[in-house]
């Protein structure tokens, strides 16, 4: 069985020492988990997206959350997202072929795109509460903030890894040797663009 | 903080100066060799951890066993006024939140962390410092739930807090925010287990362990940690509407405000009857490893109890209605979780079936650890049946919260699970301590459960069909001779348990001392000629497990070692134990232990507090917790002790991911972790 | 057979090979911005004619090259694609059967029984007084005054 020789055959042909202790499914661990995560991450926004779908009408006081959506806004601040997983990628692909500068490059502008994102949310945000629409305002407009703010959450912290990415990447300390520490927040930050790429058509487009 | 955290850890990290002693300010990695009290803090032994899940888990059954007996010493009588309706509803809440995630859940999980990496041949599990994060998450988070005795009392909602009568106007003390804020950090624990857990079956198993050539336990607890997996999310999510709605004055479940309450019982049982089965299969795991052992045969149609496992765990997530029968869900979602429901029963009877098919014809050796399991069956099955006639919605209706579904759970969760977990700590209790536990005083303990249980719970069905509700604080003489009578057979019976579970505390001690005064002798590695690999190295284990990874060829491997066919075809002994063993000499490389995780789930509770009485108590908490996962994250690899050996993987930078054989062994977790548990927290303080 | 796939070996190591290049992915990315654009663009379009299904399809198209790409998974072990595929089926059909419970789809959301709870004009922004209208309104219909004093707390 492959997995009997499987130790063996790596010792043999591969690149000795750096040669990461050989997993049973030859995937690393960290990655396995990070995917394992993920996917216990959908049941968390599905549950939030359920609650808004079930909510979204019921308006007693207040607008309700489609009364106030600016498309146009919303579109720009979604293709901003969905970009900055573009630069994820190009971030990636630089620290694999050891461009440093490029890595650095395209990090801080991950970064920067994400950190817009989350400004533009907090726009949002506050441009709903002036319009008479609050936290608690209705059960509608709890749900939608309870599930736009658990993803900007999310894009915070994705925020957050990335900004201390880019200091290890300054102090050198990320190289091809150890990119897949940068492919595992790319997985988290893809992901967290994938569930925007979802509420964004559930939630704002279909009315 | 943040200076601390980017300094110090890249100072570190640059190439052969690494093992300065004190790169994290005043924190290195503790010392691999430190013994005594302190090394259990910071350990990242999955054994340890082990032990100390069931430790914990022992305190709160006695919590939540005392909780049940002041309820039945309330209900032995008609009008009984020891407890007011107050302090009654507080009492079976924290009860049953008590028994079910702080009792049975993590009791499953020590033997988890025991013993499913040394099932699949493992060093130690995937990530070994989220598993000691694990335990002190979780035991903080039900010291956290706890403590709501201390704040005005505990829960009053029921394990199931429906709304709105969990709402502020309703149940306006703080025991509500106690239940959800302390279940979603013990649910934080559960989630980062599961994902270590899956992991470690998924990726450390030994060569040539396939995963149909794993246990039935091992198969029992991954289907287990994907069910935690895929579950927790969801309370999650409920749990914090619940918490939006009391501490920041949402209106998720709130009637008036056009909400539906039938929401929060979706939620919590699209969680709900997933959890019934994260209960119950690591017992059916345990026993699958205990009949084969004594019946002395092969466990009957392994395959089949692997995919009746697995289809369980799948089926479970299409069945949660059944809990909401009553609650006017129209005729179609009835029918059709009726319908799903009784299916489920199928892949369980195939269970007992291959139970029973085991234990057919076999020479059959009778200890506490077998009984245990024969009772697990039986007791199981009665609580099988009564749930099969919950599935027929017409009946249900009838029994919807009488004291027929509190017999049948208890027949279900005590007689499967906690029977089970009974058994399984007689089973391996030599292998984890070193000495057997008394065969007679456990003899007796059992009998006294099994005689007391049927006492407590039995009775419990006719008292629901003479229809008395669950949650009464009293009754009353002229509900009829039954309602009175068995109502003092039950608490008569639930002393019964409390009195058994104090012989099994007696044999423990007993045990030991006698042990002890005997010289210590060698329980030897494989006192009941068992099958899997955990019997193949010493007991206990050495803090390495394995000398070196076994090569498997076989289901049963160790036992395939230990017996092969003669010429006739016939299984005969062809080696003595001793020479198949491993004699625990080598030495592989050990995880460094680490400080960080108690420090990270010490901030939780702090965060629940703040949560609860005052947001400020949040910032230091959080603080916490983020210094906690920098601290985490930039760690060195190693305690300053450790020597060098391996010194050149650390060119490539400490922390990362793949970097070295000590990757996978010791420090995999790098920035993942952050990941993980960066976005769990977070979910728990973001909203402060 | 699942044990097969699971002991694929090298699986990391040479799959570098076959990842896109910077400008592939580039070339997805506008493919992702034109689909965008596109489902941005019904917002502008009819009413009348129901994008939904359109709009959907769209979503999952995009869904997919975003996690086949630039997740690797089109690249990566077929496990990784497993777990994560049954995580999202699961949530799929866990929270559609309990919106169908609901009775969540019958109209698009709107219950008949909760129907006279929706307002039916349009609200008016910006204008205190249009607020305080709409909530007497709610509150005369439902006699639920002492509801709304519970959102303090």
């Amino acid at each position: 069985m492959a997995v009997a020789t499987h130790d063996a055959g790596h010792d043999a042909h591969d690149h000795g020492a750096h040669d990461p202790h050989a997993t049973s499914t030859g995937l690393s661990n960290n990655k396995l988990g990070m995917w394992v995560f993920l996917g216990s991450e959908c049941l968390l926004f599905g549950g939030l997206i359920s609650t808004y779908l079930l909510y979204k009408n019921r308006t007693l006081t207040g607008p309700s959350p489609a009364e106030l959506y600016d498309i146009p806004f919303t579109s720009v601040t979604s293709f901003i997202l969905l970009m900055s997983s573009l630069t994820m990628v190009l971030t990636l692909s630089a620290v694999q072929r050891d461009d440093q500068e490029n890595a650095k490059l395209w990090m801080l502008a991950t970064a920067l795109l994400g950190s817009t994102f989350l400004a533009a949310q907090v726009y949002e945000f506050t441009a709903f509460v002036r319009e008479g629409m609050g936290f608690t305002t209705s059960i509608s407009s709890s749900a939608f903030f309870t599930l736009t703010g658990f993803h900007g959450v999310h894009v915070f912290i994705g925020v957050l890894m990335l900004m201390s990415l880019f200091v290890m990447t300054v102090r050198g300390r990320i190289h091809s040797g150890n990119a897949e520490t940068v492919e595992i927040v790319g997985l988290y930050w893809h992901f967290v663009d994938l569930v925007w790429v979802i509420i964004f058509t559930i939630i704002y487009l279909i009315p | 903080m943040a200076l601390i955290e980017q300094n110090a850890p890249l100072a570190l990290e640059s190439g052969a100066e690494r093992t300065v002693d004190t790169p994290m300010g005043g924190f290195t990695r503790p010392k691999a060799t430190s013994t005594g009290w302190k090394s259990w803090l910071t350990t990242v032994d999955h054994k340890k951890i082990g032990i100390m899940y069931g430790v914990a888990a022992m305190f709160f059954f006695i919590v939540g066993g005392v909780e049940a007996l002041l309820l039945r010493v309330q209900l032995a009588t008609p009008n009984g006024s020891q407890l007011t309706a107050e302090l009654y509803n507080q009492l079976f809440t924290m009860h049953a939140v008590t028994m079910v995630f702080l009792f049975v859940m993590p009791m499953a999980a020590a033997f988890i962390n025991y013993l499913l990496p040394l099932q699949i041949g493992a060093a130690d599990v995937a990530f070994p410092r989220m598993n000691a994060f694990s335990f002190w998450c979780w035991f903080f988070g039900g010291i956290f739930l706890n403590t709501s005795w201390l704040f005005g009392g505990g829960a009053d909602c029921g394990w199931f807090c429906y709304q709105p009568n969990a709402g502020v106007i309703f149940s306006p003390g703080y025991g509500v925010d106690f239940f959800a804020l302390g279940l979603q950090i013990t649910g934080i624990a559960s989630l980062v287990s599961a994902v270590n857990l899956i992991v470690t079956v998924l990726n450390m198993r030994s060569p040539g362990m396939t995963l149909m050539r794993m246990p039935v336990f091992t198969w029992m607890s991954f289907v287990t940690q994907v069910l935690l997996l895929f579950a927790m999310p969801v309370i999650t999510v409920a749990l914090f509407l619940l918490i939006f709605d009391r501490r920041f004055g949402t209106n998720f479940f709130n009637v008036g405000e056009g909400a539906d309450p039938l929401l929060w019982q979706h939620l919590f049982w699209i969680f709900g009857h997933p959890e019934v089965y994260i209960i119950i299969l690591p017992s059916f795991g345990i026993i699958s490893e205990i009949i084969p052992t004594f019946a002395r045969k092969p466990i009957f149609g392994y395959p089949f109890m692997v995919f009746s496992g697995i289809a369980i765990g799948f089926m479970g997530w299409g069945v949660w209605a059944h809990h909401m029968f009553a609650s006017g869900l129209g005729p179609i979602s009835v029918a059709a979780f009726s319908v799903s429901t009784m299916f489920i029963a199928v892949p369980t009877g195939v269970k007992i079936l291959n139970w029973l098919a085991t234990m057919w014809g076999a020479k059959m050796k009778y200890t506490t650890a077998m009984l245990y399991s024969i009772g697990t069956v039986s007791m199981f099955t009665i609580g099988g049946l009564s749930g099969v006639t919950h599935a027929v919605a017409a009946s249900d209706l009838q029994q919807t919260d009488t004291y027929y579904i509190v017999a049948h759970f208890h027949y279900v969760i005590f007689g499967g699970g906690v029977l089970g977990l009974f058994g399984g700590m007689y089973f391996w209790w030599p292998k984890v301590f070193g000495h057997m536990l008394d065969e007679r005083w456990g003899k007796v303990h059992f009998w006294t459960t099994l005689v007391g249980m049927n006492l407590t719970f039995g009775p419990m069905h006719v008292i629901g069909l003479q229809g008395m509700s669950r949650r009464y604080h009293v009754y009353d003489h002229s509900w009829g001779w039954a309602i009175n009578f068995w109502n003092l057979v039950s608490t008569i019976g639930a002393f019964m348990i409390a009195a058994s579970t104090l012989v099994f505390f007696a044999n423990i001690v007993k045990s030991r001392s006698r042990w002890i005064g005997d010289g210590r002798p060698d329980v030897g590695p494989d006192p009941w000629d068992a099958r899997s690999l955990e019997w193949m190295i010493q007991s206990p284990p050495p803090e390495h497990n394995f000398d070196e990874p076994p090569v498997v060829s076989d289901l049963d491997e160790f036992w395939h070692r230990k017996y092969g066919k003669d010429d006739r075809g016939r299984y005969v002994r062809i080696a003595e134990t001793d020479e198949v063993v491993q004699p625990g000499t080598g030495s592989a490389h050990l995880p460094a232990p680490s400080y960080w995780p108690i420090v990270l789930s010490a901030g939780l509770p702090l965060i629940g507090y703040g949560l609860i009485f005052n947001l400020l108590i949040c910032i230091p908490g959080a603080l916490l917790v983020l210094a906690a996962m920098y601290g985490w994250v930039f760690e060195p690899p190693d305690d300053p002790d450790v020597d060098d050996h391996h010194g050149h993987h650390h060119d490539d930078g400490g922390d990362a991911a793949a970097d070295g054989p000590e990757a996978t062994a010791g420090d995999a977790d790098g920035i993942a972790d952050e990941t993980d548990e960066a976005e769990l927290t977070s979910a728990a303080t973001g909203e402060s | 057979m699942s044990t097969e796939t699971l002991s694929t070996d090298h699986a990391g190591d040479e799959d570098h090979h076959d990842h896109p290049s910077d400008a592939q992915y580039v070339k997805i990315a506008i493919i992702l911005a034109v689909l965008t654009a596109i489902e941005v663009a019904t917002y502008w379009f009819e009413d009348s004619f129901n994008w939904g299904p359109i709009l959907v399809l769209l979503m999952v198209v995009k869904g997919i090259i975003v996690a086949g790409y630039f997740m690797h998974l089109k690249f990566d072990d077929k496990l990784l694609t497993r777990i994560f595929v049954a995580g999202f089926i699961l949530a799929c059909a866990v929270y559609v059967i309990a919106l169908s419970a609901f009775r969540f789809w019958d109209n698009s959301g709107l219950r008949d029984d909760y129907g006279e709870n929706v307002r039916s004009t349009p609200y008016v922004a910006n204008e205190a007084e249009e607020i305080e209208a709409a909530e007497d309104h709610g509150s005369d219909d439902h006699g639920s005054d002492e509801d709304h004093g519970s959102e303090e707390e």
